[in-house]
């Protein structure tokens, strides 16, 4: 081949940049690494508590509260012959796999070396909590992704304060809300940051505007869902008891079996103070919200982002406690988990700050595997002994 | 094609000229600095140095053409009391007397020709009048620009008028809204009626779910094609079109002349807002051809204008009395005059920002080729006045700030707003201008436009209007606009494939979204409102016994959802403005739809009965208006004591 034909050929040849390459990588490591561990979850015959409540909800209405995105993806899968509660598995691996794959695809286009965001990301895939919710078949995945959104469109919110900015943000609450059971613990303090993130707030009409803009579609869809439920016959007491169960108490049962809650139930200042120090100890790499808001000028001048990405999932465990509705920390634990991913995903890290991270990941997925803390309740403690024996 | 009478290639001004000008400083109607002033100006804008002194020094055309003669030592030609002979002039060369501001006045008994100019020393005029005349000689008598214009348009103003009324038709009848239905349509119309009405009476039960189930998907269609478009539009992104910095590295030497129509009618109180509203342009005054265009008979317009002294501002054309008797006939006229390179159209009660035309220019240039027109953003600045107000106001700001902008992102046909569109006037003459047959002129032109392969851009800068705040002037502005859609979606639909081919997949459809489907949903709302009240009436479970599922799921998505969606977009609408004071009045979106079903059903009934006839906009109903034309007149006064 001659030089001219070489250089055509390199000129046309179709290349993947190094960003996907690197996600490609993570994504099929993921991959494998969460098959390997689902199927032998599987095999033993591991079906996390609630999964299977989950599946069988289409059609029982009381349940669905919340839970839309679910009970329509769980429909779609119930139409395909051969499924049972055993495929969500397969569907949360999948997802995940592709979540850790475009956030080291992300991570390239921010700055990161491959070899960095293949290490930061890929170490994320060994995390309990990261492989937990990859692997159960639990909505938790699914909460975390859209915890996740409400991260990027806070940071998206807080740089340009425009219009379309604070309809994506309206747009990801409905997105929480019809995810996520409950959500209103995540949802009200977003809402007192909201203000907070909006450069351009200069009246207390601007402020009002800036709720009423994002929270008319939350209210808009809900009371679309509770006027349809209405128009069939569904009381209207039925269908506000589904939307303010979460600030009602949870069953007597779920209580009884909830380690956390027995001992800390309606005690959120405690809850909070706790489930911070457990974020940042199983989870140190948000540590480093506060060191770039310590040295980083452009962070301190718009601090919104970290700080929620930061704080809103203990206060939200410790709002969701209060109310008797925290079964376990490892929601917030998982959270947390997704927030920090998101809050990475908007920033430009320094190299030596891309370390730390990698670090911080390191420590926080070890102290994670052998912090008892973290084991204390019934389905983790039995989903690891199925997974790992011990 | 009709040319356009743009001038070409500057000169410098001449001795005479110059003499002319010094001359007015001697008699005391400029001092010295001013007469430098307006000679640098002159040089820096490239205009004819009178055009200057006219638009500076309020030195008017006919002072200056007294001047002139008298410095030259020529007669001064008293066109009122001498009209033209009429044999001497030809229709052919009517654009080379408006470019070059001359005529053959008369014959003199010895066969020489008089030829009335504003300027002797044109050498134009010559070859111009050689060719013409070859063999004859010439002499010269001295005008007024004003008085010259005046008296060609009277010369010509009944092949003018025959132009501005059928020129479109003329050439092309399928794209002129002159008959309302086509054979075809009119045929189809009548089929779909027959089939319903079979329907009906062999199988109502599928009719009604069929014909449900059509409406459903295309209010869910409308409604996720309205909420992209808001999305899309609600970007900071779309608002950057033309920032200071490209404003400032305009060169005025080189700023186009820019002809602005104001077409009038009984609208005398407002015209001091226009004038206002023009001095303070941002743009070499000279290099402004504003055209006041008054229909022949309303001499109380007229007189007013004509009160206000402002001939350094603007020339008035006067449009013959004809049918039909509407705004685009009014500016095809008016168009025949424009001098410049580009055209905008203007309401006479507009306050367009200041650099509006410079933003314009700057965005042309930056633009590819296909852009034709820019359209500016339009607002009111009375929204506070009442409930009607406000309405209009998040209306006007939903579209404008969102939709259009969502529209050109997405290349799909943009319906111009009333006014302060602007075009490249050599594309508007040569697409035919405006349709005046059409009550919405400019949403017909919109899509004329795209089918022609240029493009509307959507430019930073808004233009501020009074909103129709009394109800009864409310709907019958309304019927007029959703009339106008009607004969716009009739005319274009007339081939669909054809208009499919020339827009594409995504042009085609936004074409029916935007101009076909919103008078068809404020007609068909109140029949749905209706069946929503029957289903609350006989119990919404019974109701819903005669819908499949899907249907019904589609249906309560639509009044649910969709309804409170676009209650959201009017809220949003306030935003990107930041007139936070609105968002609530959002909310009352539903009575606003009320009122436009019944706009719609007027319109309707007018489309059939009356299709041409022009509801008028009455102006000047706005308090607001009238203060800010007291507070106008004031300073006029305030000023003119202080002189």
């Amino acid at each position: 081949m001659s030089d001219v034909l070489a250089t055509d050929y390199q000129r046309t040849r179709p290349t993947i940049s190094r960003g996907w390459q690197a996600g490609l990588i993570v994504g099929f490591a993921s991959l494998i690494i969460f098959t390997l561990a689902g199927e032998r979850l599987a095999m033993q015959g591991y079906i996390a508590a609630g999964v299977q409540s989950v599946w069988n909800q289409p059609g029982d209405n009381s349940n669905i509260g919340g839970q839309w995105v679910q009970w329509l993806l769980v429909a779609i899968f119930r139409l395909i012959p051969g499924t049972t509660a055993a495929t969500l598995s397969v569907v949360t691996v999948i997802s995940a796999s592709f979540v850790q794959g475009f956030m080291t695809h992300d991570l390239v286009k921010r700055g990161w070396s491959p070899l960095q965001a293949v290490l930061a990301v890929g170490l994320t895939a060994l995390h309990p909590v990261m492989l937990y919710m990859a692997t159960n078949g639990a909505p938790m995945l699914l909460y975390g992704i859209v915890a996740g959104l409400v991260i990027i469109a806070l940071d998206r919110f807080e740089a340009i304060s425009d219009t379309q900015s604070l309809i994506v943000v309206g747009l990801v609450f409905v997105l929480l809300v019809i995810s996520w059971p409950n959500a209103i613990y995540f949802l009200l303090p977003t809402l007192v940051l909201l203000p907070w993130a909006f450069r351009d707030v200069r009246s207390y009409s601007a402020a009002t505007a800036v709720f009423v803009i994002s929270i008319a579609p939350t209210f808009i869809v809900l009371s679309g869902l509770a006027l349809a439920g209405t128009l069939f016959g569904i009381p209207m007491h039925d269908l506000l008891a589904i939307w303010s169960a979460p600030l009602h108490g949870a069953q007597l049962q779920i209580v009884q079996q909830s380690v956390w809650l027995r001992f800390y139930g309606g005690k959120p200042v405690l809850a909070f103070f706790l489930l911070t120090l457990a974020c940042m100890g199983l989870m140190p790499r948000v540590l480093l919200i506060f060191v770039r808001l310590l040295s980083n000028r452009q962070e301190r001048r718009r601090p919104v982002t970290g700080l929620a990405a930061f704080f809103l999932p203990p206060i939200s465990g410790a709002l969701a406690t209060w109310f008797w509705h925290l079964g376990s920390i490892w929601t917030v634990i998982a959270l947390s988990l997704m927030c920090g991913s998101a809050w990475a995903a908007t920033v430009h890290f320094r190299n030596w700050e891309r370390w730390l991270w990698v670090a911080s990941i390191a420590c926080g997925v070890s102290a994670a595997w052998l912090t008892p803390f973290l084991w204390f309740e019934p389905d983790q403690q039995l989903w690891r002994q199925t997974l790992l024996g011990w | 094609m009709v040319a356009v009478l743009a001038v070409t290639g500057w000169r410098p001004p001449t001795k005479r000229t110059l003499q002319t000008a010094a001359a007015l400083c001697r008699i005391g109607k400029i001092t010295e600095a001013q007469l430098y002033e307006a000679v640098e100006l002159c040089r820096q804008w490239q205009v004819p140095l009178p055009d200057v002194l006219s638009s500076i020094y309020q030195i008017s055309s006919q002072a200056w053409g007294r001047q002139m003669a008298q410095t030259c030592e020529l007669p001064f030609a008293d066109l009122q009391a001498r009209p033209p002979d009429k044999s001497l002039l030809d229709e052919t060369s009517r654009d080379d007397y408006l470019r070059h501001l001359f005529f053959p006045w008369r014959r003199e008994a010895d066969g020489v020709i008089t030829v009335v100019a504003r300027d002797p020393d044109d050498p134009d005029i010559q070859t111009i009048m050689r060719k013409r005349y070859p063999g004859c000689s010439f002499e010269y008598a001295i005008s007024g620009k004003f008085e010259i214009i005046r008296v060609i348009q009277s010369l010509f103003d009944t092949a003018l008028s025959e132009q501005a009324r059928e020129a479109l038709f003329l050439r092309d009848p399928e794209l002129s809204a002159k008959t309302t239905f086509s054979a075809g349509q009119r045929w189809s119309f009548i089929g779909l009626i027959v089939l319903f009405l079979l329907g009906l009476t062999l199988r109502p039960h599928f009719t009604l779910v069929l014909l449900t189930g059509l409406t459903s998907a295309l209010y869910t269609l409308l409604f996720l094609f309205r909420g992209l478009l808001t999305i899309i539009g609600s970007g900071r992104k779309v608002d950057l079109s033309v920032g200071q910095a490209e404003i400032a590295a305009l060169d005025d030497a080189k700023l186009p002349v820019f002809t602005v129509l104001v077409p009038m009618y009984h609208e005398a109180e407002v015209l001091p807002i226009l004038v206002s509203s023009i001095r303070k342009m941002d743009y070499p005054r000279a290099k402004l051809d504003v055209k006041l265009v008054l229909e022949a008979n309303d001499h109380e317009t007229i007189d007013a204008a004509k009160a206000l002294n402002a001939e350094d501002l603007f020339e008035i054309i006067r449009v013959p009395d004809s049918q039909p008797k509407t705004k685009p006939k009014a500016c095809n006229y008016a168009l025949r005059f424009a001098r410049g390179d580009y055209t905008v159209v203007f309401d006479a009660e507009d306050i367009p920002e200041t650099d509006q035309l410079k933003k314009v220019v700057a965005l042309f240039r930056a633009s590819p080729d296909n852009v034709a027109c820019v359209q500016a953003r339009l607002n009111y600045f009375n929204r506070d006045d009442n409930f009607l107000t406000r309405m209009f106001t998040l209306e006007y700001s939903h579209w404008f700030d969102y939709l259009l902008p969502g529209l050109h992102l997405l290349n799909i046909p943009i319906p111009l707003g009333g006014t302060s569109n602007h075009f490249r006037t050599d594309v508007l003459m040569s697409l035919g201008a405006w349709d005046p047959y059409n009550v919405t002129e400019d949403a017909d032109l919109g899509v004329r436009l795209t089918q022609a392969g240029y493009r509307v851009a959507v430019v930073n800068s808004t233009t501020f209007e009074e909103a129709n705040g009394v109800l009864k002037s409310w709907i019958n502005q309304r019927s007029r606009w959703i009339k106008g859609y009607m004969q716009t979606w009739l005319v274009h639909m007339r081939h669909p494939v054809r208009l499919y081919r020339r827009l594409g997949f995504v042009g085609f459809m936004g074409f029916q979204m935007f101009i076909g489907f919103p008078p068809f949903t404020a007609l068909i709302n109140p029949v749905l409102w209706a069946m929503f009240l029957l289903s609350l009436l006989l119990g919404p479970r019974s109701f819903a016994a005669l819908f499949p599922p899907a249907v019904l799921a589609m249906s309560l998505f639509d009044l649910l959802i969709g309804n409170a969606m676009y209650v959201y977009f009017n809220i949003v609408a306030a935003s990107k403005r930041r007139w936070y004071s609105l968002v609530p009045w959002g909310l009352l979106a539903p009575a606003y739809w009320v009122l436009h079903s019944v706009a719609a059903y007027k319109a309707l009934g007018q489309l059939i009965t009356n299709p041409h006839y022009w509801e008028k906009t009455q102006h000047g109903t706005s308090s607001q208006t009238m203060d800010k034309v007291a507070a106008l007149n004031l300073s006029e006064v305030a000023a003119g004591e202080a002189s």
